[in-house]
């Protein structure tokens, strides 16, 4: 996220926003943000100032719902907002019993990771800092590198913009320049296409064959296409290492600060069998990355918080963004078959986590082929 | 005289008795029951105003309000202290007239004179996040 001074993140451009914008002929700062009127004293002015009108249900309801209701109601249910994903996830290890302490370590370090209208469209999210990105000015798209990079940064913008050592970007980026919104659509990041529980609910979006429709089996001529059939996830064959992250430990100071501790990252390519099968995500074969979690990420909130530790597999159903026409497995038919470097197994795991994974190690790896 | 018109003579007075005392009976008679007329005004409300209270509503005395007691008057209405009238007054008379807000923000001299970078408690955190 490019750095921005302390006056930058609260200057109004005179040209691009109060003259020109839409939105400053609707309303006056006050309308939206509150504060004082008719003073020249600045704490007197700030006195109720919300920074982000949009920061709840009922705020983003009337300001930006007033004019923009469809997309507004359905932002406010989506993912993105109130981040019901990590309940979905977190609930099904959760000991039910200790609901609260799960309530109070998620809005400590969990809930600053949603966001809303304002931090999107107006200025950078809060979680990295916040500030105007434009003078106010709103974009239906604002950079990417300002907003969305701002959260999926050290993995998704890393591995798509090349920046893991040794590691290739993204096709998508290194070819078509392509930003985040060309294959991620408004419809889909406001959740207008319905609601999901978590972030791979419901059928790809978007899917690779969206833009890609020849390469389904039976579709085109590119033989490994129509061999491997549903079998196989696109990302099996065409994303590379990517980065796996291990025991992320949340406390609290003394002073009451929340903070974390993650172990290092490390880099790894694994394929596994698909945690998520469904009619929507056919294939048997996927690309699994590890989350950050362990029995004891929450802790401090109480020891036996995760006691369902292993209701899921901590190699997690994975979409990397670093794709390649050809990859290491893709080379030749034996980068993948009889390569068991690349597929998940028990030596892969540590103790805590060997039950949990069972769904989703192989048997078997496909055979060598005869050379 | 002939005998048509002699007959005729005789059935008139026998008539005009008829007709007299029916009149006599209309004129004593009461006048034709209301109830059946307001049959008629409810139905029409109903039909043209269906959310609007039947009329028989306000007929109803007010029993089911009853007068409040002594003792819980004062309880239930406590006077406004003077800092809830202090609360409420700003609100009433706030300005969105947002000058003030517009000649600071956009001023960049102004901003870089009063900015200040806080101290990002961030820094407690260890790790890729």
């Amino acid at each position: 996220m490019p750095p921005a001074e302390a006056w930058q993140k609260v200057f109004v451009d005179a040209t691009k926003y109060i003259e020109n914008d839409p939105h400053a002929k609707v309303a006056t700062c006050i309308q939206c943000h509150g504060g004082v009127g008719e003073t020249a004293d600045m704490a007197t002015a700030h006195q109720g100032v919300v920074t982000d009108p949009t920061s709840s249900k009922e705020l983003t309801s009337k300001t930006c719902g007033a004019c923009h209701a469809a997309i507004t109601t359905a932002q406010l249910t989506s993912l993105h907002f109130d981040s019901h994903g990590y309940d979905t996830i977190m609930g099904q290890r959760l000991n039910p019993a200790m609901a609260d302490a799960w309530e109070e370590a998620k809005t400590n370090h969990c809930s600053a990771c949603h966001t809303t209208c304002g931090q999107c469209h107006v200025s950078q999210p809060t979680s990295v800092g916040g500030g105007l990105i434009s003078g106010h000015q709103f974009k239906s798209v604002q950079a990417f590198t300002r907003t969305c990079t701002g959260c999926h940064g050290s993995r998704i913008n890393n591995e798509y913009t090349g920046r893991n050592e040794g590691i290739p970007a993204d096709a998508h980026w290194t070819k078509a320049g392509m930003a985040c919104f060309k294959c991620h659509t408004g419809e889909s990041l406001h959740g207008v296409t319905g609601e999901q529980t978590e972030r791979y609910d419901g059928k790809p979006e978007p899917a690779c064959l969206d833009c890609h429709p020849d390469s389904a089996a039976g579709k085109g001529e590119i033989m490994q296409h129509n061999l491997h059939g549903d079998r196989l996830a696109c990302q099996v064959c065409h994303s590379v290492e990517n980065k796996s992250c291990y025991g992320c430990h949340v406390q609290k100071n003394e002073a009451g600060t929340p903070f974390y501790k993650i172990e290092p990252a490390e880099m790894a390519f694994k394929i596994g069998l698909n945690p998520k099968q469904s009619e929507d995500r056919p294939w048997d074969y996927v690309v699994l990355r590890h989350a950050p979690t362990d029995p004891t990420n929450f802790d401090f909130y109480g020891k036996d918080l995760l006691s369902n530790f292993d209701a899921l597999p901590t190699w997690k159903y994975a979409t990397p963004h670093n794709i390649q026409r050809i990859t290491p497995q893709n080379e030749t038919c034996n980068g993948c078959h009889g390569n068991a470097e690349i597929f998940l197994s028990a030596a892969d795991l540590r103790p805590y986590e060997i039950e949990a994974n069972q769904s989703v190690i192989p048997e078997k790896i496909p055979p060598a082929m005869p050379q | 005289m002939p005998t048509a018109t002699r007959n005729r003579f005789r059935v008139a007075p026998g008539f005009a008795t008829l007709l007299l005392i029916a009149a006599v009976l209309v004129g004593c008679a009461r006048p034709a029951p209301a109830p059946t007329q307001v049959a008629v005004v409810a139905t029409e409300i109903a039909t043209e105003a269906p959310t609007q209270a039947p009329p028989t509503a306000t007929a109803i005395p007010p029993t089911s309000t009853p007068k409040p007691t002594e003792t819980l008057a004062p309880t239930d209405t406590p006077a406004p202290t003077a800092t809830a009238t202090a609360t409420e007054a700003p609100t009433a008379v706030v300005s969105i007239d947002a000058t003030h807000c517009i000649d600071c923000h956009t001023n960049q001299e102004i901003l870089q004179q009063l900015a200040r970078e806080e101290t990002p408690a961030e820094k407690l955190s260890e790790g890729e996040g």
